[in-house]
């Protein structure tokens, strides 16, 4: 039982990191390689608050959503300059030197050695710990930000992020802050990738830089690309389908030794099958070209 | 206030070592249609991206209703009442026809992040009204029935109709028409031709660059002529019919 809450859990956090990625790839059609940076900030922030200084979670939560929304300026702001491959390889910088910071900062984030003993969110003296428990705190939180998500997306700020993607020149000569949106966009992405990461810390209790890299951010991107971008539905097919793929690897006796490279390779089959055959993914509305 | 809605001021404008724009100096007129004609490379579209700010001029000033916008940027100057067809027709591919058109509001407190959760009821009204406006331009194009076809699926005509439509619903001081015949089949020559007279008739004030040098006489109160980025007429259409510039400088005869 604890099992499939276990899983459950983690489809909540990756709901959220899903669609709001899908906010920059598939609305404002920004492909950005960082997501799981911005995922590593919110928890790093929290588990840091929460450990060093013993604040309480409702507290190091906002403080990690703005702390995320004020780091994802210094790629927001240089995205307003750079177009496509160029805005990709700002992503791909962030996401590296995001990863170097946990990985070297010691006497901040200890490092390799990763930061244990995160305690469990408390409400009113009610401790939220165990799987089951986790999973409805987790579930509240995921469909609030799925309503958040929604409620901005289906409104005229959403419509602007979709004229940008299909043409920035034709949105300016219609009066558009081109800038003012794209930041943001960025910004919003950001604070629900810090959620998911609060969320996260907080569940397992031990974090290390080795769950926010490079490999974590495309297997990000590719829950949104095979899902599907640019509208909500595609992220959440891609979030249950990427999610329960090394679930039933599990179930079929792949050896642990194994079993990862496996999954990579099926991650990798499936992105290269998408593209080919599929490239507005499972659900989606919106494809790279 | 003058009647002047636009007013160039000498600006200059230089690609490398080629200069595209000379000492370039303009003024339109409200209700005013002005016909921009000159060869390939005489810098017409150069100038409209000037006005429209996607170029910053390297000299001079440009100034609409007296306001300087030399220095401001392309969704200000829009706001401010600047209205383009791209040569290039340029629709919103994805979105629906009347998505497109609502998209060229300029009421842009709706637009923001934080706007849905605070003015439920003022977005509501506001699009209402907004819908019915953009309606009503749809039917002057002729695209009212095709209001949900997403815009990828028109033909070409019909996206120059739905870029007219946006530009009509923003509503713009002066409406730059960069080519506004290209790539049409005759009848829908005609009918893109009819809807520009219409906008004569409803007073709005339009400079149009165009290759059909009939088109163009036909329907411009004032025509200039360009060529290597420099203003070599400025008068009536008529007055050009008659001037052998025109002859010299489409056989390339001409000779500063």
């Amino acid at each position: 039982m604890n099992y499939i809450f276990h899983i459950l859990t983690m489809i909540n956090i990756y709901l959220i990191l899903s669609l709001s990625l899908n906010v920059l790839v598939g609305y404002s059609g920004l492909l950005s390689i960082c997501h799981a940076a911005f995922y590593g900030i919110g928890a790093y922030i929290s588990a840091i608050l929460m450990t060093k200084l013993g604040i309480n979670f409702f507290f190091a939560l906002p403080i990690a959503i703005i702390g995320s929304m004020v780091l994802s300026l210094l790629v927001s702001i240089p995205s307003v300059r750079l177009k496509g491959d160029y805005f990709i390889l700002t992503t791909f910088a962030f996401q590296i030197i995001v990863f170097d910071v946990f990985y070297n900062w010691v006497s901040l984030t200890k490092g390799p050695y990763g930061i244990s003993g995160i305690p469990s969110p408390s409400f009113l003296g009610y401790l939220i710990t165990g799987p089951i428990k986790y999973f409805f705190f987790s579930l509240i939180i995921s469909i609030l930000c799925f309503v958040f998500i929604n409620i901005i997306l289906e409104a005229p700020f959403g419509h602007v992020l979709k004229a940008i993607r299909e043409d920035e020149t034709l949105a300016q000569a219609l009066g558009k802050n081109v800038t003012k949106f794209k930041i943001q966009a960025f910004a919003v992405a950001s604070a629900l990738a810090a959620i998911s990461g609060v969320l996260f810390a907080h569940y397992v209790t031990y974090i290390d830089p080795t769950s926010f890299t490079l490999d974590e951010s495309i297997f990000l991107l590719s829950i949104v690309l095979i899902g599907g971008a640019g509208n909500i539905k595609g992220p959440v097919f891609g979030t249950f389908l990427l999610l329960i793929i090394p679930e039933i690897l599990r179930f079929l006796g792949i050896p642990d030794t194994i079993a990862p490279n496996i999954r990579q390779m099926i991650y990798g089959l499936l992105l290269i099958i998408f593209m080919y055959f599929r490239p507005q993914g499972i659900a989606g509305e919106y494809k790279f070209e | 206030m003058s009647n002047i809605v636009l007013k160039i001021d000498s600006i200059e404008k230089s690609f490398g070592g080629l200069k595209a724009v000379r000492d370039f100096s303009l003024f339109v007129n409200k209700g005013e249609i002005l016909g921009m004609i000159g060869p390939n490379g005489s810098g017409k579209t150069t100038i409209f991206n000037i006005i429209s700010g996607f170029l910053k001029p390297d000299k001079g000033k440009i100034y609409l209703n007296e306001i300087d916008i030399t220095k401001l940027s392309p969704h200000i100057r829009a706001d401010l009442g600047i209205g383009r067809l791209f040569q290039d027709v340029r629709v919103f591919k994805k979105l629906t026809v009347i998505e497109n058109v609502l998209l060229a509001h300029k009421n842009h407190n709706i637009e923001n992040l934080l706007a849905p959760f605070f003015k439920t009821k003022k977005i509501k009204n506001e699009k209402k009204k907004l819908t019915e406006e953009a309606l009503k331009w749809l039917e002057f194009v002729g695209l009212k029935d095709k209001k949900d076809t997403i815009a990828e699926n028109l033909s070409f005509g019909q996206q120059k109709l739905l870029a007219l439509a946006i530009i009509l619903f923003s509503n713009p001081e002066i409406i730059l028409l960069d080519e506004p015949l290209s790539g049409l089949d005759p009848q829908m020559k005609n009918k893109v031709l009819a809807l520009i007279l219409k906008l004569k008739e409803l007073g709005k004030t339009i400079i149009v660059i165009e290759h059909l040098l009939d088109f163009v006489f036909d329907i411009s109160d004032r025509v200039i002529l360009l060529n290597n980025g420099k203003k070599v007429y400025d008068g009536s259409p008529k007055g050009l019919q008659k001037n052998h510039l025109l002859m010299d400088i489409f056989t390339g005869n001409y000779a500063e």
